[in-house]
């Protein structure tokens, strides 16, 4: 099982405490501040990072150097830029917004077969051009995050949640999902039996023992990964977003069949002493 | 189950999403009057849509009235007069304005979309707080939505934080107190971004004499996320802060019990953007137990409109 660090703690998200998220977020005020944190998680011994595309994700990975050997987990898009976007200035703004910001030639590939097929698949290059930086290192996780990848699924246009795998793989990285309904994202998957599509493919939901923000069950949810799918799966909120007991909830995590887990922490005592307690039980 | 949705911005996607995702079955018609979108919608989702409802005669099991403020009432006449089943439209109920109806219409059939009921921590407050116990009670919402002057119907007089946010809270007050008649003592407001209300502070009084303040914030830059908190202190001397994640139980400022979401852990068929709005359209779909009634939503424009002084 490989263990990535999370990033809620550099950007104030703490889905249990939300004033505690904000007082974290002071900690990291600057992005050498997050760098310098990243650098010591990955000495002590994690085998890699997640960081989301917003404004200091995106510089940090356009700015710095990490160690080759450490896997970096990059999502897109940051969600609250788009929400504010439509909340201002309506739903038609999200599309020039799109149109505006990517490179000409871009434009022009996707604009002429968006206009041809008025397929919403097209906007995929755009948004992959948009939101992941020319320094990120090809081999790298681009994955899309929840709650485009829920919506998505719950509008039923899950083929672009695919195409979105594609298109990460032709552009030489590997692909991620996020998703809180992964049962849902494993129907859509069994409908596509292209063996390359999920050669590399992550898929990262909610875990914990206490069944916080795990759907639609816990019960589903475990059953679900004992059914050992073809792709790698990865468990987050496993300490349910800090109000767990973290020993009880390693103890669970280990009896999963899981591939990746990904937790955060505003101090790298705790990073290590969790990675400690990961290693002693494996 | 045939469903009429007025309106596919991001609130109409929102449903849209939830009950297709809870039911894939349903047959839905979408009335978007943008030609560009709904030229890009028809190619992109699996609904019917039209520009306007003329040629819609059939009644709808549920119609969902997901507009701007203004144009609620006009369209929640059309889905009565065409006998739609249940109408649920989006708060704040045609803006604060709207202070009463004909009292010809039957408005039993209509519900408004006030999501932080369906909140857990909501939900147990409502389950295990006697309101006659209860002594004052403050009411606030901090975000940081507006970060430009809107455009459109967002920079008027239907929008600002006391419309937009502080309806939920006005609501949740009126939930948690089971009392509605309330006075104005003092307000007021501020425009920060918006040419509308961005800050807003209120005191009020039931008359069964509960004290109630109030405080709405959407250009506060701190906040990451929307995050509304009710404290409630009761007549014995204990207190209760509620969040969206947890409530603490305290007696004179001293710690006495916390109550957190993961105890109350939920769990929904399909989940997008929070259990709550995935929870109302299950209640929008069966019993509509804890939607907030036409009556509830008058309540809290009519509260709007004192403090706005309208």
């Amino acid at each position: 099982m490989k263990i990535i660090l999370g990033d809620n703690q550099f950007f104030g998200v703490n889905h249990f405490d939300l004033k505690k998220g904000e007082e974290t977020k002071s900690k990291f005020r600057t992005n050498e501040k997050i760098i310098s944190f990243i650098d010591l998680s990955l000495q002590s011994g994690l085998d890699g990072f997640m960081i989301n595309s917003n404004k200091k994700g995106y510089e940090i990975i356009s700015n710095s150097d990490f160690d080759s050997s450490k896997e970096i987990h990059y999502s897109i898009p940051y969600p609250h830029k788009y929400a504010s976007m439509v909340n201002e200035n309506g739903m038609m703004s999200l599309l020039s917004y799109l149109i505006k910001n990517t490179s000409f030639l871009k434009n022009l590939m996707g604009g002429v077969k968006l206009v041809t097929t008025q397929n919403l698949k097209s906007i995929t290059p755009f948004a992959l051009n948009l939101e992941v930086p020319k320094n990120l290192r090809k081999g790298s996780y681009i994955y899309m995050q929840n709650i485009i990848t829920d919506m998505l699924m719950g509008i039923g246009r899950g083929d672009i949640l695919i195409e979105f795998i594609k298109s990460v793989v032709r552009l030489g990285y590997k692909p991620g999902i996020i998703t809180l309904n992964p049962i849902m994202f494993d129907r859509l998957l069994k409908k596509h039996k292209d063996a390359d599509l999920i050669k590399d493919l992550i898929v990262c939901f909610n875990i914990n023992k206490e069944g916080f923000n795990v759907f639609p069950s816990l019960n589903q949810v475990e059953n679900f990964i004992q059914s050992s799918p073809k792709y790698k799966l990865m468990g987050m909120s496993i300490f349910a977003s800090g109000a767990a007991n973290i020993s009880n909830s390693i103890n669970y995590i280990q009896t999963l069949n899981l591939d990746y887990i990904v937790f955060g922490s505003s101090r790298v005592e705790n990073i290590k002493s969790n990675l400690d307690l990961f290693n002693r039980k494996l | 189950m045939k469903i009429l949705i007025y309106g596919f911005g991001r609130m109409g996607l929102t449903h849209f999403s939830i009950l297709n995702g809870l039911n894939p079955d349903i047959n839905f018609s979408v009335i978007e009057p943008n030609k560009i979108l709904r030229t890009l919608l028809k190619k992109n989702i699996n609904a019917n849509f039209y520009a306007d409802d003329s040629s819609l005669d059939e009644p709808f099991d549920i119609t969902l009235i997901t507009t701007p403020p203004s144009i609620h009432i006009k369209l929640m006449k059309k889905s009565l007069k065409r006998g739609d089943r249940k109408i649920f439209v989006e708060k704040p109920f045609g803006g604060f304005s709207n202070i009463k109806l004909e009292s010809t219409l039957d408005l039993s059939a209509v519900y408004i979309g006030y999501v932080l009921r369906f909140n857990p921590c909501i939900q147990w407050i409502k389950s295990n707080i006697n309101p006659d116990e209860i002594k004052s009670i403050h009411g606030q919402y901090l975000s940081n939505t507006i970060e430009k002057k809107p455009k459109g119907w967002r920079n008027g007089q239907f929008s600002g934080v006391c419309n937009e946010m502080g309806s939920h809270v006005i609501d949740l007050i009126q939930y948690i107190i089971n009392y509605n008649e309330l006075d104005l003592i003092n307000s007021e407001a501020q425009s920060v971004i918006s040419d509308v209300d961005d800050i807003v502070q209120a005191n009020l009084k039931t008359k069964n004499d509960i004290d109630v303040s109030l405080y709405f914030n959407w250009v506060n830059k701190k906040v990451r996320k929307p995050v509304f908190g009710i404290d409630l202190e009761m007549k014995d001397g204990y207190k209760y802060c509620i969040d969206q994640q947890q409530i603490i139980k305290y007696k004179n400022e001293e710690f006495i019990t916390k109550v957190s979401v993961t105890d109350l852990a939920k769990t929904v068929p399909y989940y997008l953007r929070g259990i709550d709005f995935t929870d109302q359209m299950i209640d929008l779909m069966n019993d509509n137990d804890i939607m907030a009634t036409a009556d509830e939503a008058f309540v809290v424009n009519n509260i709007i409109a004192k403090i706005l002084n309208k």
